[in-house]
């Protein structure tokens, strides 16, 4: 129990506090307008985590995590158009509402859903994720390895309708990673000689150019606008409302979590699933579904939250990214010298106790953020003035890569990266795999050569943990290929 | 990424109803199938120079790039052979404002040491706000200097972040 007191007087920190107010708040903007997703806030304001202590910086970014990926819903619902790509799965239900003159029903069932999502995902992770650390600290070389290689073909695999160039992407992050010393001869590799290279390519700086600078150069070829107008009648729930609710909200908070823990998914895939298992289990009273029933809508909603928290399982306790923005978070917490892992357990339970309580904190403050100021909100987030937004964005990059280590090299590299994601997001290239990609190659390649070492040949992967995870990893490629080939076929 | 950036498979129809300059074509998806197989000739190539193995069954530090020239060479193949249409330039008429932020950000990055944070910052965020269509003057330069100034407070005065000072070497605390 102690872990939890710890957990909790880190948490109990007025400062901390504020930063997951803040975070919330900044989350819900960020969240709200079109192309910035959770992954680009988060980049975008990772550079002011660096000076923070690790528990502190981590609310912010979880506070602005939480946010945003509630707050895509708001103009998906409004104006049919998901700010983040978890939201994509309420279109349907939550602007047929708002067409009705429900916006405002709509609305309330999106926070409320996404709040009892997160809460009900906060909770099975902190339930489950020390069970798994403890699990994990006897998983030698060839599971991680196993692991590394399901993330990369579950993330090539839901870059849905772009297979080819999702692996290429993947492939690249690879190459990538394989700049500096590798890890068992010691051998420079790519670095050309040059000594700031040996020590490899920091995947920070190629973070925030990737997510935050790219988009940035993008508004400003296209500066979009956005307009949030919530017509129709105020709603004021009742007790029947909430209990027409509940079935859906803790099917799809479960449904959530579940896919948000498979390492590289997250929300974006969850919310379609629950969505469907929700409809499924109206049966007969299923024709409303895709015109505005309320429990398809929560059912999205809950989803993508407990997303959130089920993304955070393989990131703390395997240092395995269970979401493109729970890699950023990795790269939040290594900046600081930590590593996630099953060790950080027992070294730091300040911090991963404090983050199991501070994002159920998160989760609260955005129920009360969300409930009383939808309307605020939405005039907040029209009034943005993307003028100077995307302008500062590019200073706040800049400054965050130079404050890496006080030098230009991270500067370059944010840039290169920067061009290469605006060139990939042009060309169709998703680059969720390219980032994954560069944090998993060290992680797989370790793996697999440790393991050969040890066992002299190739016989550990007739070992139980390993085969398993190789079998899934088939499973996922082939249902990949399956869903690609219908798709060129159709 | 949102909706925007994704692929539609109907690119064709849905660029001429929105963005009438946009060029679509393969074009770009074959070149982009070019520079992945440049790319994994070249580490082929660089691969041939890894050294063995010291250890007996390590597969050795040259057997991941092997790995992946190969991956890479598939991938570019099939890249090439199964081109999807694309609009990869920007629409003519913000051809130029796409390449001035460009440059602007190279420009700003390359002078941060040489003219300090709060100077290059500065000049920075007028020229960006420009570009991203402020056409007020004095408000660009107001907010630009107190942004500048603002971000300078948090970073070195807050976060202890050790910032160029440049021309102001001496100025400020």
């Amino acid at each position: 129990m102690s872990d939890w007191l710890i957990g909790l007087e880190a948490i109990a920190d007025p400062l901390v506090l504020l930063l997951i107010v803040c975070g919330v708040s900044i989350g819900i903007v960020v969240g709200a307008l079109p192309g910035i997703s959770a992954t680009v806030g988060v980049a975008i304001l990772l550079p002011f985590t660096f000076a923070l202590e690790p528990i502190q910086g981590t609310m912010l970014l979880l506070g602005i995590y939480g946010g945003a990926v509630y707050a895509g819903s708001i103009p998906a619902i409004l104006v049919r158009a998901p700010g983040t790509p978890a939201s994509a799965a309420s279109v349907d239900d939550g602007n047929a509402l708002a067409r009705q003159g429900q916006a405002d029903q709509a609305l309330k069932v999106s926070v409320l859903g996404s709040t009892l999502g997160g809460i009900i995902g906060v909770i099975l992770l902190a339930l489950l994720a020390p069970v798994l650390a403890s699990f994990a600290l006897g998983f030698g070389p060839a599971a991680y390895f196993m692991l590394a290689l399901l993330a990369l073909t579950v993330v090539a695999a839901v870059s849905e309708g772009r297979m080819l160039k999702g692996l290429i992407s993947g492939a690249l992050g690879l190459a990538i990673a394989l700049i500096g010393l590798d890890t068992i001869q010691g051998f420079p590799r790519l670095t050309g000689g040059s000594p700031e290279l040996a020590s490899g390519i920091d995947y920070i700086p190629v973070m925030i150019g990737l997510f935050a600078v790219a988009e940035a150069f993008l508004q400003f070829e296209n500066r979009l606008g956005i307009s949030l107008k919530a017509k129709g009648q105020r709603f004021s729930p009742g007790l029947g409302w909430l209990k027409k609710l509940a079935p859906s909200a803790i099917l799809g908070s479960v449904i959530g979590f579940i896919i948000g823990v498979i390492p590289g998914t997250g929300g974006d895939i969850g919310s379609f699933v629950a969505y469907n298992e929700a409809k499924r289990a109206a049966r007969k009273d299923r024709r409303n579904f895709g015109h505005g029933d309320i429990r398809g809508l929560v059912s999205a909603e809950s989803a993508k939250n407990a997303g959130t928290a089920g993304a955070l399982a393989p990131t703390l306790t395997l240092g395995i990214p269970g979401d493109v923005t729970s890699a950023v978070l990795i790269g939040a917490i290594t900046v600081h010298g930590l590593q996630p892992g099953p060790a950080l357990f027992d070294g730091s339970p300040d911090l991963v106790y404090g983050i199991f309580i501070g994002f159920l904190v998160v989760y609260l403050v955005l129920l009360l953020l969300g409930w009383f100021g939808s309307g605020l909100w939405a005039r907040m987030i029209e009034r943005v003035p993307a003028t100077y937004l995307w302008p500062t964005g590019i200073v706040l990059a800049v400054l965050g890569s130079y404050s890496l280590r006080s030098n230009l090299f991270d500067v370059m590299v944010m840039l290169i990266a920067a061009v290469l994601g605006y060139v990939m997001i042009k060309g169709g290239f998703p680059l969720a795999p390219l980032i994954i990609g560069m944090i998993l190659g060290p992680i797989a390649e370790e793996g697999f050569r440790l393991a050969m070492i040890l066992e002299g040949d190739l016989s550990w992967v007739l070992q139980p943990l390993p085969l398993v995870l190789l079998l899934m990893t088939v499973a996922s490629a082939g249902f990949a290929l399956r869903r690609e080939l219908r798709s060129t076929a159709s | 990424m949102s909706a925007q950036h994704a692929e539609t498979p109907n690119t064709e129809t849905e660029h001429s109803q929105t963005q009438p300059s946009t060029q679509v074509s393969r074009t770009a998806d074959r070149v982009f199938a070019v520079v992945v197989l440049l790319l994994a000739a070249g580490l082929g190539l660089a691969a041939l120079t890894f050294p063995a193995a010291t250890q007996d069954s390590d597969p050795g530090t040259a057997a991941l790039p092997w790995l992946i020239t190969a991956a890479l060479a598939v991938l570019g193949v099939l890249l090439l052979l199964r081109p999807q249409p694309s609009a990869v330039l920007p629409p003519a008429s913000v051809r130029r404002t796409a390449a001035a932020i460009l440059i602007l950000t190279v420009v700003y990055a390359g002078l941060l040491d040489v003219l300090g944070f709060i100077p290059s910052t500065f000049a920075f965020l007028c020229c960006a706000s420009r570009l991203m269509g402020g056409r007020r003057w004095l408000q660009i330069l107001l907010v630009s200097a107190l942004t500048a100034a603002a971000l300078h407070l948090l970073f070195a005065g807050l976060l202890d972040v050790h910032l160029p000072a440049g021309l102001l070497e001496g100025v400020i605390p």
